[in-house]
């Protein structure tokens, strides 16, 4: 009767700590009390956000605390992310002409983009493309088995972000016509690549491209893909490379 | 084990702000401490408010500042040392300190940033914590982007400590958030600590990472929740002065913390003039809010600061060329995503849900959750009326904030949720 009694007489406090341990439960209380325990606070914000990637805080936070920059550095990624400014961000130096450049995961001089087929005719890439001037080569993927006409022509569209009023502008090209007739033994070959000057608007980025051949039914059935080739904005060969780590740089000019 | 021992440090010195400068157990104020404690820290709130906008920072002073409220507590509550070994005092604070372990232990392993807090407000942040003042966000290119209050107090409590960095700053947002919770379930009339219980699974019900990740909502929604605890004061019959001078207080808080906290203002007014509190009350009130609201315009005016918080959103010429065929198209999207994000908010179900229920049991006196129903209308026609005008892309628009809306507005209707189980413990026994 006695523990009857007790039990009731305690049961909020039965229930107070029944939900306490589902809310440790919830938010993972004893792994993360462990992390902070054990981690800094410098190797957990990159597990969170990742050391050399396009989100590499991790990366900045090393080269803040181990570099005297001169400047709020520019920072360059090739994705679609907010800022990261607020990482290396020094109020005292908001006036300090920026020569410092960081770009983070560094995909290469030459990069390239796959469009996807989003029509008959259009094949389009809708995703980000940041840091590029120029596209200097264009590849056509599947099977060109009986091609009769040896002559392929397409028009590019894009939407370009202007660096210059950051406005969306819509940019496109002539008709442009590949040859075929050069290449030999194109009933054996999976992909064909041709190299191209288009250039692009200076921009911040280009937010869709949209690719459409002029061809017939048959021909284009056959192409499985495209991909594009950008030239970087940034070339670092043209800069002094201060630090550098897998794909990830600090440069000057 | 240093980063535990800061963040019980701000713990502590966060419920320091609570304990002045009224003293908590002034009988003659209010007989209710928590009622008291809540309006210390909307005072403190509001002096850091104030001094947020001088051309100094104090922040380059935290040992005067620490010396400052440490001698205004002890000259406070001179001989009433023994109030603070209550046994229900040390049980509640503890339990606090116990859900703020486990829930900052969270934070402080996270750390991620949402969108907006990296774009837009740990730089305002940064700005503060590396000793600049006001003026001094005009040199950041999104400073018109919402008020700064909220980054303030983000770098005031990252500095304070003994350990300076930012993480520590949004540890204040999870303490107003557990503050308001713990406050809440105080109003329910359940026999001994049930309103604990009552709090552990509000938080349970609410807590998520995201919300303590830079972003401001957290602070829109316990501010809201203080103010229905006043509300429900008010409308009840049951308040004093201090509920009034709450909302008035909150009101301010709000209008610098985002640009939609002066919408919230406008409706905690509304609901304020629509209570049956007397004639004089409610010009003080109204006078005193307007007067915040005006007085923020003109700090933007002398300061040079852009009037307008979106630019790129909201334009006269835009709205006055909407058509009916567009509105109506708007208002698809608009509602659809409405009840989509409804739908997902816990929160938001739990409180539908009561306030249908209530309605249904007791349609004929709805008086005392009046301002329950009021707000709810203004709130979702102020959506309404946000996404339509806007001069974005309405899908795109809806998509990336709705949800933050929902959730900044769920823990005003959490009243009616307590009010609803106080009438159930009123049947049972």
């Amino acid at each position: 009767m006695k523990i009857k009694k007790d039990i009731k007489k305690n049961a909020i406090f039965f229930l107070l700590i029944f939900l306490v341990i589902l809310l440790c439960h919830k938010v993972d209380f004893f792994k993360n009390f462990a992390k902070v325990l054990i981690f800094n606070y410098d190797t957990r914000i990159s597990k969170a956000y990742g050391y050399c990637s396009d989100t590499g805080v991790g990366y900045l936070r090393f080269l803040k605390n181990n570099f005297n920059f001169k400047s709020n550095p520019k920072i360059i990624v090739q994705s679609h992310i907010p800022s990261l400014d607020w990482t290396i961000y020094d109020l005292n130096k908001i006036y300090n002409n920026s020569d410092e450049l960081i770009v983070l995961d560094y995909p290469g001089n030459i990069f390239s983009k796959t469009l996807g087929r989003t029509s008959e005719y259009r094949f389009s890439l809708r995703e980000r493309t940041y840091s590029s001037n120029r596209i200097i080569g264009l590849e056509i993927l599947g099977d060109f088995d009986g091609v009769t006409n040896k002559k392929m022509t397409f028009k590019l569209y894009s939407r370009v972000k202007t660096l210059k009023g950051n406005k969306l502008v819509k940019n496109s090209t002539d008709k442009l016509t590949l040859n075929l007739d050069t290449i030999e033994n194109l009933d054996t070959i999976d992909k064909l690549y041709f190299p191209t000057n288009i250039n692009l608007l200076k921009n911040y980025y280009i937010k869709n491209i949209y690719l459409d051949f002029m061809a017939s039914k048959k021909v284009i059935k056959n192409i499985t893909g495209v991909k594009l080739f950008f030239e970087n904005a940034i070339d670092i060969n043209k800069y002094k490379i201060i630090h550098s780590y897998n794909n990830c740089y600090y440069l000057k000019k | 084990m240093i980063e535990i021992l800061n963040s019980t440090y701000i713990f502590f010195l966060f419920v320091f702000l609570t304990y002045f400068p009224i003293n908590v157990y002034n009988q003659k104020i209010s007989k209710k401490s928590f009622n008291i404690k809540s309006l210390n820290l909307l005072i403190n709130l509001n002096i850091l408010l104030i001094l947020s906008l001088l051309p100094y920072n104090i922040l380059n002073h935290k040992i005067l500042i620490i010396l400052i409220i440490i001698i205004t507590l002890i000259f406070s509550y001179k001989g009433q040392t023994k109030n603070f070994f209550d046994k229900n005092l040390f049980i509640e604070n503890f339990l606090l300190l116990i859900i703020f372990t486990i829930l900052s232990s969270n934070i402080l392993n996270n750390l991620y940033l949402e969108w907006d807090a990296q774009k837009f407000y740990f730089i305002k942040s940064s700005i503060f914590f590396q000793g600049g003042v006001f003026s001094d966000l005009k040199t950041f290119e999104f400073n018109h982007f919402h008020p700064h209050f909220g980054q303030y107090i983000w770098a005031f409590f990252g500095k304070i400590g003994f350990l300076e960095n930012e993480v520590f700053g949004r540890l204040f947002y999870l303490l107003i958030y557990c503050f308001s919770l713990l406050y809440l379930s105080t109003k329910t009339t359940f026999k001994n600590y049930a309103y604990l219980g009552i709090f552990v699974f509000l938080i349970l019900l609410t807590f998520e990472y995201k919300f303590f990740s830079g972003l401001q909502e957290i602070i829109i929604f316990s501010l809201l929740t203080i103010a229905s605890i006043n509300l429900y004061n008010i409308y009840k019959k049951q308040s004093s002065l201090i509920d009034l001078l709450q909302c008035i207080l909150i009101a301010n808080i709000l209008i610098w913390t985002k640009a939609e906290g002066f919408v919230y203002s406008i409706i905690i007014l509304i609901l304020i003039l629509f209570s049956s509190i007397n004639y004089k009350q409610k010009f003080f009130t109204t006078i005193s809010i307007l007067a915040f609201i005006i007085s923020k315009y003109l700090i933007y005016y002398f300061t040079e600061f852009n009037l307008d918080p979106r630019p790129d959103s909201y334009s006269f010429n835009y709205i006055l060329n909407l058509d009916f065929m567009i509105i109506l198209s708007k208002l698809k999207i608009i509602i659809l995503f409405l009840i989509y994000y409804l739908s997902t908010n816990e929160v938001m179900i739990l409180n539908l849900i009561t306030l249908a229920l209530f309605y249904y049991i007791n349609y004929k006196n709805l008086n005392t959750l009046k301002f329950i129903y009021i707000f709810l209308l203004l709130n979702f026609l102020f959506i309404l009326v946000a996404y339509i005008f806007i001069n974005l892309n309405t899908e795109y628009s809806v998509r990336t904030t709705m949800d933050r809306i929902v959730f900044s507005t769920s823990g005003f209707y959490l009243i009616s949720v307590i009010h609803f189980l106080n009438l159930f413990n009123k049947k049972i026994k």
